[in-house]
């Protein structure tokens, strides 16, 4: 029998969070109904997160040992673009090998479960690592606007020790349609009720029944459920019709203070549901998009010390908690929702030559420093000439990896006058436990601010966006410890 | 060692254009406004200047790349020609230049022109850069406020200095600097403004607010150099010489090794040693009788005054407080107002800055004329507090 299962999962849900009853309060001169739609809070990626990045802070979030990741999927349905992998991208983000295979899954709503079955049932696949996120956006006024999220989950496959192998699967394709996105144009939606009732109940309940089938399970047996909600109600409306109790729906924190992070939101759930289960639990993932995927798990939990729990300042439970307030004009803003006149000093040239990248591409993606002898100062970036090198020779330097790390601010700024999408723009010198120091932007900084002497790590985001091409440039920025992370 | 080159080159002319929003003139006519007056000054004709330097740090902005601009811009008697930049230690280098040229024997009379024309951006501050480079890969895009902003949190932790008391202190460095301006004729900014307007203007980059900050301006300036020889044999009498110049550029310490603590500039302090070896002053605080510095911000004022051993370490924020740099304090910064008045184009500033201490020991200050200064410093400061280039000049009467 094979072992082959999840052995590592984690989430990322942005801090900052939107609450839906200000996004109807904008509209309501004109949409007056959203306000009786909009309860709870969404979750916003700023300007400088996708789905790359938070795809690639979902997989450091699940503390995973990558070493042995063999095979990299990444699943989204918005990739920043169409023919630069976003897979490739988080490959260098994370130091993985250039050899490791990858692949991009897009189009579809399931991606993140279907590349999850692919390598679960693909016993010959080695550990895999299946990275999902989504940024959606949704046209201002539309109820896509409230109910949907940023967020992103990954997972591990493999066959050691896993915390969750699969019991049953049923999946299903079907050109079915609740709504749609097509190049250029905002989602359009079926009308919600015909979309919940005619569409996700019938095909999902009928995945759902079909992987019971297999598993030689019933319903009875499940104790947590992943359920998609791609409609107002629909996650409770299918627990109904499955017979499952509310209190089993590992999304519902989710949904409500997140909102539906779409392929991501599956993962997600799951990553809530394995927090919170017990050893020999039953639980159910379904997710729905041009047709139905539905697994069934069980919980290994007798490896406590790597089984994930909720009580980490990086559990998926733990950052539903999280909130850093937003106004509707700076999230509409740094989405384009709303072309706000930032003055001449936006009209900056973002532009990154392409030979500049591809020779510090490997460094900068990884934040890779270096230094020239064991015990030499380690610098960033590498420099022909290292800085304690005391002959005038090209310096060959031996790789010091600073992204999981963590720094100290030794200066800092917040500079009001300078354009960035969502000001003021902070940033300062960080120096290293190493020694190494690195001028750095500061990110995710909560009312206190930040202080010369805070500690902080380091986050992948987008460095800049050049609006003349549509290109997006990565690198890493500086996010302080919460105080739960600085325990 | 190096004998130096302290007395070795006098300063027989300068030139300062009207500093401001000179809408009504490209940079040819500010370089124009600036030699005249030199060469007046100097009592020469443009054909005695055998070599020339032009001083300029942003390219993109209405002056060019090369001698040309400077060359054909004074339609100068074909000599060579260059263009130096040095971000805002610009002027200076190009004083620099024309005086080793001098001292060196390799020509009589060389001219040092620095100009900058920056009000054709459309906005303030500095223009943007636009030119890709390795260091956009990673390296935070911030504004100039926002760099040099961070040598006041660095600041107050390194001397448990309360933010509210330094702001005090920054606060006094632009108000004194206002007070100076005020009277003179060819500063951009000519208001006297009050501490509490200073203390609670708009904030730019924390903690620097708009009063904290420099204007930015169009102007230029200039200096006919020769050996003190041929300025007696052209009738000169009181003359200023070079005492010094020295320039130190960061080779990347600051921001890449761990031993910097962010409260200072190292390499102000490194080129004012030199500095104050070849001209022979032990005691700057004392031997210095006025001094022009780069107060872009006036954190940046505060801590030079420092990293110029003006103040004892820690001591800056009480000796500004004091008066101590005031007009009628024990030495004087900004007399003219600075670059908080006069704004910063930023080849033309270290030249403006010359232009006033020569002006001072001349005595032709008019209203703001100190008492017999023998003395004075200039000092600029390129780049950022972690990368940075410094100059410092001294200039004296020769004895």
């Amino acid at each position: 029998m094979s072992t082959r299962g999840i052995t590592a999962i984690g989430g990322f849900i942005p801090q900052t969070r939107l609450e839906c009853s200000d996004i109807a309060s904008q509209h309501s001169w004109a949409l007056p109904g959203l306000k009786g739609k909009a309860r709870g809070q969404r979750s916003v990626a700023s300007w400088d997160q996708d789905a790359i990045t938070m795809g690639v802070e979902a997989l450091r979030n699940s503390g995973a040992d990558l070493q042995s990741v063999q095979q990299v999927c990444f699943a989204s349905t918005s990739h920043p673009f169409r023919d630069r992998s976003s897979a490739a991208i988080a490959l260098a983000a994370l130091a993985l090998p250039e050899t490791t295979l990858s692949m991009d899954s897009s189009c579809n709503r399931r991606s993140g479960t279907s590349a999850l079955l692919q390598a679960l049932i693909n016993t010959q696949a080695g550990d895999s690592a299946i990275l999902c996120a989504e940024k959606r956006l949704a046209q201002a006024g539309s109820l896509a606007e409230i109910l949907w999220g940023d967020g992103g989950a990954a997972v591990i496959v493999g066959d050691q020790q896993p915390i969750a192998t699969l019991l049953g699967w049923h999946s299903c394709s079907a050109d079915i349609i609740d709504y749609y996105t097509a190049d250029g144009f905002y989602p359009y939606p079926g009308e919600e009720r015909w979309v919940k009732e005619q569409l996700i109940i019938p095909t999902v309940s009928s995945s759902v029944n079909n992987a019971l089938q297999v598993a030689n399970l019933k319903a009875s047996d499940i104790h947590w459920a992943v359920l998609p909600a791609p409609a107002s109600g629909a996650e409770k409306a299918l627990a109904r019709e499955l017979g499952l109790e509310q209190a089993q729906l590992a999304t519902q924190q989710v949904l409500a203070t997140a909102g539906d992070l779409g392929s991501a939101l599956p993962l997600y759930g799951l990553a809530v549901a394995l927090e919170q289960a017990q050893h020999d639990d039953i639980i159910l993932l379904s997710s729905f998009g041009s047709g139905c995927d539905s697994l069934l798990f069980k919980v290994n939990k007798q490896r406590s010390a790597q089984s994930p729990t909720a009580d980490t300042p990086t559990s998926a439970s733990h950052q539903l908690n999280q909130s850093l307030a937003i106004s509707y004009g700076a999230y509409a803003s740094s989405r384009g929702l709303l072309d706000i006149d930032f003055g001449p000093r936006a009209e900056r040239v973002d532009k990154i030559a392409l030979t500049v990248h591809e020779r510090g591409r490997r460094d900068i993606s990884g934040f890779i420093g270096g230094k020239v002898s064991a015990d030499g100062a380690v610098q960033f970036p590498k420099s022909p000439v290292a800085m304690d090198d005391t002959v005038m020779i090209e310096s060959d330097y031996i790789d010091v990896r600073l992204a999981d790390d963590i720094a100290t601010v030794v200066s800092i700024t917040t500079d009001h006058l300078i354009y960035t999408p969502q000001p003021p723009f902070r940033y300062g010198l960080v120096e290293f436990e190493n020694g190494a120091r690195v001028q750095m932007e500061f990110v995710d900084v909560s009312d206190a601010g930040v202080a010369i002497g805070d500690r902080v790590s380091m986050k992948f985001r987008i460095k800049s966006i050049d609006r003349e091409r549509g290109y997006r440039h990565y690198f890493w920025k500086a996010a302080p410890l919460t105080t739960t992370e600085q325990q | 060692m190096a004998q130096g080159i302290k007395d070795k080159v006098a300063i027989i002319g300068m030139g300062c254009s009207k500093f401001g929003e000179r809408w009504d003139c490209s940079s040819e006519d500010l370089m124009v406004e600036a030699f005249s007056e030199a060469l007046q000054d100097a009592g020469i004709e443009k054909q005695a200047v055998e070599a020339a330097w032009l001083g300029s740090a942003l390219d993109d902005v209405n002056v060019g790349n090369s001698g040309l601009p400077l060359a054909s811009g004074l339609r100068l008697p074909r000599i060579p020609v260059t263009r130096v930049e040095n971000m805002c230690a610009t002027g200076t280098e190009a004083l620099r230049a024309a005086t080793y040229a001098v001292a060196s024997g390799a020509v009589d009379i060389a001219l040092a022109m620095g100009v900058e024309k920056l009000k054709d951006t459309g906005y303030g501050g500095l223009p943007l850069r636009t030119k890709g480079l390795a260091n956009d890969l990673w390296m935070p895009y911030g504004s100039a406020p926002g760099n040099f902003s961070q040598l006041a949190s660095a600041y107050s932790s390194r001397y448990g200095i309360d933010a509210d008391e330094l702001k005090r202190a920054m606060a006094h460095v632009s108000w004194k600097s206002h007070q100076n301006g005020a009277g003179n004729p060819k500063a951009h900014l000519r208001k006297k403004v009050d501490m509490e307007t200073i203390l609670n203007a708009p904030m730019v980059a924390d903690p620097l607010g708009l009063f904290d900050c420099c204007g930015v301006s169009d102007g230029a300036a200039c200096a006919i150099v020769t050996t003190p020889e041929i300025a007696k044999s052209l009738g000169k009498h009181d003359l200023v010489t070079v005492k010094s110049i020295q320039i130190c550029a960061s080779n990347g310490w600051e921001s890449t090794a761990n031993g910097w603590d962010g409260s200072y500039v190292v390499n102000t302090r490194e080129a004012a040693k030199k500095a104050y070896a070849e001209a022979g002053i032990s005691n700057p605080a004392s031997d210095i009788d006025l001094a022009e510095v780069h107060d872009c911000f006036s954190i940046t004022e505060l801590v030079i005054m420092e990293d110029l051993g003006f103040s004892s370490p820690g001591e800056a924020v009480k000796d500004i407080l004091d008066g101590h740099y005031d007009a009628d304090g024990r030495l004087p910064v900004q007399i003219d107002g600075g670059l908080k008045c006069f704004g910063h184009p930023v080849g033309a500033s270290g030249l403006r800055m010359a232009y006033e201490v020569y002006t001072q020991l001349l005595g032709r200050a008019g209203d703001r004329q100190l008492v017999t200064p023998s003395i004075g410093l200039t000092q600029n400061l390129g780049g950022s507090p972690s990368n940075s280039v410094v100059a410092v000049g001294l200039f004296g009467l020769l004895n």
